[in-house]
């Protein structure tokens, strides 16, 4: 029963024409990036490792982006449709729903990822990261991703509409990159500090450094990933939360 | 079949949406459910389908608590919501795989059952065509289709009728009419046009604010008001019952 | 008249020059010397320390005194965001003794190919002058083993993958 639900989330927003188009755009990006590394002359100057670093930085980036927007879209989406109420009513309990649709967005994540794997494979040629970037994307990234996915799912269920729950997502996605966008001398003080030592995204590509440059061992890197892993338990009590917060209003 | 005991809803805000109902719908039964605007029809339904948990008074269906055995209640259920979307994208007959999948209805028998539904409410030759591109009376009857995919014992449907030309309320009608007779289904049915309950509907409970004013055999509310008339040489309608009740306490008004 | 002024000419000038030799004076307050590497010759990804020794020549302490490194890039003729070198953080020497001598040891990380000037400089509060090292050469090697057209084809091929599969669900759709 719960296999027709994760079908039926894939068939609309894994394999659906739309996300075909946004898988698209996401090639032309990397491709657009790629190609620079190759042919623009301060990047193709670059140390190899950083080379896939940066790749790996816009990939994890972009596919938590565009994933977290189609995940403010499946509770909201079917509210908005009027589809929810049918939903709720058949045999599966709120949390399978919920869970059915947690497996779809997340299968939307993982073709997004495959998609950059050719790029990654041609960027790292000849050395050993390409084993590196799919280990940092299936294995170290797994908790962010799912933390993102959780937490859009959530915003999904609590919000009634699409559109507030996308910018909430969107927001709280952007804050999250706030690092990104600072200079270092800006880290090291207020609230730009704060931001950068609990936020999940900075904390993944802290550890991204630590895995591809500084090669250092796993131990490091789970302290490196501690704030990832605080965010994925609360972005999933997020989720239960308003998994059980699921009413239909009136009117609805 | 239903058996309701004060069944009371109060909303968050402090509004008492229904107030104390206490219905008895029988196996075999196409019970009308009337009421003006606001009456509390969708939230009645609502709390008779699970959706929605009481604030007080309790819903047995087949002598079980509603809220305690969801999941066994809702296999034997089937509801049509009022204002009820579709994946625009499926087409019918995907459509009422999809729920026919999630109602868990056997692997060997789900296409033999789509395409049985499909039939029943004259939609075979529509069913490969995007629901997105359907009419608004064909969209209701895969709405009724997919209420009945996993063959339940009992349906709800939320004005049904509502939006559809006299030929489509017609052709809705002779479905749910051959539901009920051929099939055995006990329907639970809300309505604005009472016309087409007092054709239909054995039972008829009317509402109003949330409080039940009346509940009983068609015919025998018929003949209880039918006396009241002034004018005994037309026979009374269910109309002229329906707006005597409802406006009762608003102004003294005649049959 | 004019040998008077010829002296006084050469008065300002002698003048002028022991100022300037103060200025001078000024900047050997503060020796710097890097220890080690010498030299570097090597692939991108290098990770070294630079170690350095400073010592204060003055008969005054400095204050506040921070020592870092500083790349100027004689490849392209740029300065260098150390940033991304990973080198943007000086260490802190605190107060400085008069003769006192300290080692440092900054951490780099060469990641773009070229040929640079590396040096320490070292400044404090007390001081106005900025005071460097010689510099050493360092040199970065191009090591990349990314095929430029193996790239090529995998950034134009994959978008029109797409572009073909959206096509083809497309005419599916249709009939
Ligand atoms: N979530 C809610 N919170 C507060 N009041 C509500 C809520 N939902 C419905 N109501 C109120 O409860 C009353 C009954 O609503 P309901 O939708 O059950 O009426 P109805 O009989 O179905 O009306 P209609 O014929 O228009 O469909 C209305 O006055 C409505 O304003
Ligand atoms: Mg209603």
């Amino acid at each position: 029963m719960i296999a027709a639900l994760i079908g039926k989330e894939i068939k609309e927003n894994v394999f659906s024409k739309k996300s075909l188009w946004i898988y698209f755009a996401v090639t032309l990006l990397f491709s657009g990036l790629a190609l620079s590394f190759v042919s623009v002359k301060e990047l193709s100057l670059l140390a190899q490792v950083e080379v896939n670093m940066t790749f790996m930085k816009v990939v994890l980036g972009i596919s938590i982006l565009v994933t977290i927007i189609i995940g403010s879209n499946m509770y909201a989406g079917e509210r908005e449709r009027e589809t929810l109420e049918s939903l709720l009513l058949s045999p599966l309990s709120k949390a399978q729903i919920t869970f059915g649709k947690l497996v779809g967005l997340l299968l939307f994540w993982f073709i997004i990822s495959l998609l950059s794997l050719p790029y990654f494979f041609a960027l790292s040629m000849g050395t050993d990261i390409f084993v590196k970037a799919l280990v940092f994307l299936y294995l170290i990234c797994f908790p962010l991703v799912i933390g993102f996915a959780a937490l859009s799912l959530g915003f999904s269920t609590i919000l009634s509409s699409t559109k507030s729950s996308t910018l909430l997502s969107f927001i709280l996605f952007l804050v999250t990159a706030i690092p990104m966008f600072l200079s270092t001398a800006m880290k090291k003080s207020g609230f730009a500090h704060i931001v950068d030592t609990v936020s999940p995204l900075s904390r993944s590509m802290l550890t991204l450094k630590d895995y591809f440059v500084n090669r250092l061992g796993f131990a490091v890197l789970m302290v490196d990933l501690l704030p990832v892993i605080i965010f994925l338990i609360l972005s999933i009590a997020l989720l239960l939360f308003a998994n059980n917060k699921i009413t239909l209003k009136g009117g609805e | 079949m239903i058996q309701t005991k004060d069944l009371t809803m109060e909303y968050p805000n402090g509004f008492t949406a229904v107030n104390q109902l206490s219905l008895q719908v029988n196996e075999g039964d196409i019970y009308g459910f009337l009421g003006p605007n606001g009456a509390g029809k969708t939230t009645t339904i609502r709390m008779l389908d699970g959706l929605l948990k009481p604030t007080a008074g309790e819903v047995l269906i087949q002598g079980k608590s509603v809220i305690r055995n969801e999941r066994e209640i809702r296999k034997m259920i089937g509801v049509l919501p009022e204002s009820h979307g579709y994946y625009n994208w499926m087409t019918g007959a995907e459509y009422l795989l999809f729920f026919a999948q999630l109602y868990g209805v056997s692997k060997s028998k789900q296409k033999e059952r789509v395409e049985e539904v499909l039939r029943l409410v004259g939609m075979t030759s529509k069913a490969n065509i995007p629901i997105g591109q359907y009419s608004r009376g064909m969209r209701q009857r895969i709405g009724i289709a997919k209420t009945i995919i996993h063959e339940p014992l009992l349906i709800f449907l939320d004005e049904p009728t509502l939006g559809l030309d006299p030929q489509g309320q017609r052709d809705i009608q002779m479905i749910l009419h051959d539901l009920n007779k051929k099939h055995g289904v006990t329907i639970f049915i809300t309505s604005h046009l009472l016309k087409e309950i007092s054709e239909i509907c054995n039972r008829v409970a009317i509402v109003k604010e949330g409080n039940l004013i009346e509940e009983d055999y068609l015919e025998s509310l018929l003949n209880k008001y039918g006396s009241l008339k002034v004018d005994t040489t037309v026979p009374i309608t269910l109309e002229e019952v329906f707006f005597y009740l409802t406006n009762q306490e608003d102004k003294e008004m005649n049959l | 008249m004019k040998k008077v002024w010829i002296t006084f000419a050469f008065l300002f000038s002698f003048q002028m020059m022991t100022q300037t030799g103060g200025v001078t004076f000024a900047q050997d307050t503060i020796d710097i010397k890097i220890l080690s590497p010498d030299v570097v010759e090597n692939y991108p990804g290098l990770e070294a320390t630079v170690q350095a020794e400073i010592t204060n020549l003055s008969n005054i302490e400095l204050k506040n005194a921070m020592a870092y490194i500083t790349m100027a890039d004689i490849g392209k003729h740029m300065t260098v965001n150390l940033e991304d070198y990973g080198a943007d953080v000086p260490i802190l020497l605190d107060t400085l003794q008069p003769g006192q001598s300290v080692k440092v040891e900054l951490p780099i990380r060469f990641v773009y190919t070229s040929k640079y000037k590396l040096y320490v400089t070292v400044s404090s509060d007390d001081d106005q002058q900025i005071h460097s090292s010689e510099s050493i050469p360092v040199h970065i090697l191009g090591n990349t083993k990314i095929n430029p057209i193996f790239v090529q084809i995998v950034s134009i091929a994959m978008p029109i993958i797409l572009l073909l599969l959206l096509f083809f669900v497309k005419r599916r759709k249709k009939q």
